[in-house]
């Protein structure tokens, strides 16, 4: 009888053993994950985010691995040789067009278009603004009243290339108040005004912030304060938060943009659908947006802008702005570092207060702005360096190693281009580069994971697996110690 | 001296960088070969909602109680039938 007794003592203390196990498992494996949520796999799931809808079908997506590779110089532009060269063929092309044989077709205005920016490119702006002045000539004669007729959208390309140029030429003396510069200046900006006005979404509103940077430069040679205290976008230096997420992403249109093919190339690359609209405002709606917050700049620079703008307008266009126009700028700098600090993108904002420090010279003319926007940039970068745990010697030793890589690529890149043409080949060949990219890694670094948005799952099925095994467990251990103790009881009388 | 102050802001503004729009025959080719070099993780499907083979230790303590039920009940039916053989024997003797 006691060897009995003694036998299911053990089998208790067995079966406790067992559903203590079975239910304090479950139940604190639940509760970790929940408390480290979303850092457990199997509590989340990652969506496209919202920017890799484009607004326009076709056009450019932003992918912030786009960011951190413009603030690297990570992309390919032409060098001196192939404008040259496109310069030459424009003009051997164009000389068919003199003798007045061959009519002016929208070849010849192409022509003219190149011919100017060829100009432009290679430091000489002044002498592509007649070519420019005359393509407007004869596409929108002036009246007999003197005046021109309405802007055109099919005349876009002359307003914005002629609005530059004229930028391009003027700038330096307009910042240095000098009369002329300044009316120059005006008349550029009027022109590039125009441009958007009559093709509002061009290469993804480019032109937009084109107008905008050369309003908040102007405000600035009248105010220098004015370039501490906000950036161009008129978010304000140290803002607490300038592109806070709006949350209430649409779950179900990106769960769909994600795992359909079909529909994902409708909204990325079109044709898009009439009902497409719906779903492409409720998507792009969840973008977050930029707090500007400045009434100077909201006055002087935006006032045309629908406030508040998502952030992917002025970084695709400052990102455009610098592969495709002007290159390295530290107000686009700048700018890109306050809008990836409030995405949380520690690290690539880290690289674009360090881009904007290196770029300081070109700021502003005035040493003490500079020193002022250096020490700036440091104390971001001290708070990203503790947030990141690491420390600014590794970070600058990366950048730095980065940035030689960048550079290196494009003087290759250029080196090539030139080698190419002096031996005699036409760069509008389509396997003219075939010899340079063959076997070499691309330059575009990898986007990661960075364009996605975190969905935490509400319990997954393992999850309620846990929970049942816990449950089973309890009422099982009662069954079996009710067992237990009535056997015990039994014996016992 | 606002001669020499001028002067001297031209010259350092020299280096003042220029925003530039440029449209061409190229830019169109251009703008594409630069996203071209982020097209293919577009249509990359992210997702980390894996399973871990090593979960399904989880189950195991159900599993072992559910082993020990079944011993339990096994052997209360053995016993409840050996209990049984033992009261039709009385009689009998």
């Amino acid at each position: 009888m006691d060897l009995v007794q003694r036998g299911l003592r053990l089998l208790a203390i067995i079966v406790v053993v067992i559903v203590g196990v079975g239910f304090v498992v479950p139940v604190v494996t639940i509760w970790l994950n929940a408390g480290r949520s979303p850092s457990q796999p199997g509590r989340y799931e990652l969506l496209p985010a919202p920017w890799l809808v484009p607004k326009q079908a076709g056009g450019t997506a932003l992918r912030l691995a786009m960011i951190h590779d413009v603030l690297h110089e990570r992309f390919y532009l032409h060098g001196p040789a192939w404008f040259h060269h496109r310069h030459q063929q424009v003009e051997r092309e164009l000389a068919t067009y003199d003798d007045g044989a061959k009519a002016k077709d929208a070849r010849y205005f192409t022509l003219l278009d190149d011919l100017a920016v060829d100009f432009d490119r290679l430091g000489k702006a002044s002498e592509g603004i007649p070519i420019l002045r005359r393509k407007l000539d004869l596409e929108q004669p002036l009246g007999a009243d003197g005046k021109r007729p309405a802007p055109e959208a099919k005349f876009y390309t002359t307003y914005a290339n002629l609005g530059t140029l004229l930028a391009h030429h003027h700038l330096k003396g307009a910042l240095a108040k000098d009369p002329d510069a300044l009316a120059g200046l005006r008349e550029g900006l009027a022109f590039i005004e125009q441009s958007v006005a009559v093709n509002p979404d061009a290469h993804f509103g480019r032109e937009r912030w084109q107008v905008v940077t050369l309003r908040y430069l102007l405000r600035a040679s009248e105010n220098p304060k004015f370039l501490t205290t906000s950036d161009l976008m008129g978010v304000g230096w140290n803002a607490s938060n300038p592109t806070p997420f709006r949350g209430g992403y649409p779950y179900a249109i990106l769960e769909q943009f994600r795992d359909d093919e079909a529909f994902r190339h409708r909204l990325v690359s079109g044709p898009r659908e009439p009902l497409d609209a719906d779903l492409i405002g409720s998507i792009r709606d969840s973008i977050p947006v930029v707090m500007t917050s400045d009434q100077e700049w909201m006055k002087q620079c935006g006032q045309d802008l629908r406030l508040p703008f998502t952030f992917d307008e002025p970084a695709l266009a400052f990102v455009g702005i610098w592969t495709l126009g002007s290159g390295a700028n530290p107000h686009f700098a700048l700018a890109l570092a306050h809008l990836m600090d409030g995405l949380g993108q520690r690290a690539i904002a880290w690289n674009a207060y360090e881009r904007t420090s290196e770029l300081a010279g070109k700021f502003w003319s005035d040493p003490a702005v500079q020193q002022e926007l250096v020490t700036y940039c440091r104390d971001r970068q001290s708070v990203l360096e503790r947030l990141m745990t690491v420390s600014a010697d590794t970070l600058r030793k990366q950048h730095h190693a980065e940035l030689a890589y960048g550079r290196a690529e494009q003087a290759a890149y250029q080196a090539y281009e030139a080698e190419q043409i002096t031996a005699g080949k036409n760069p509008s060949d389509a396997r003219f580069y075939d010899a340079f990219f063959q076997g070499r890694p691309p330059i575009a670094s990898d986007p990661g994971e960075a364009d996605t948005i975190v969905r935490e799952l509400p319990m997954s099925g393992f999850d309620l697996i846990l929970v049942l095994q816990a449950v089973l467990c309890a009422v099982l251990t009662g069954l079996m110690l009710l067992r237990i103790f009535s056997l015990k009881k039994q014996l016992a009388s | 001296m606002r001669l020499v102050l001028v002067i001297a802001l031209v010259i350092c503004t020299l280096s003042q960088p220029l925003p530039a729009c440029i449209n061409d025959s190229a830019t169109k080719a251009d703008e594409q070969q630069f996203a071209s070099g982020y097209a293919s993780a577009r249509a990359r499907r992210a997702e980390m909602n894996t399973f871990h083979p090593g979960m399904l230790l989880l189950v195991l303590p159900s599993l072992a109680l559910l082993g020990v039920g079944f011993f339990w009940l096994r052997q209360e039916r053995l016993m409840a039938a050996k209990r049984q053989q033992r009261l039709f024997r009385q009689p009998e003797e």
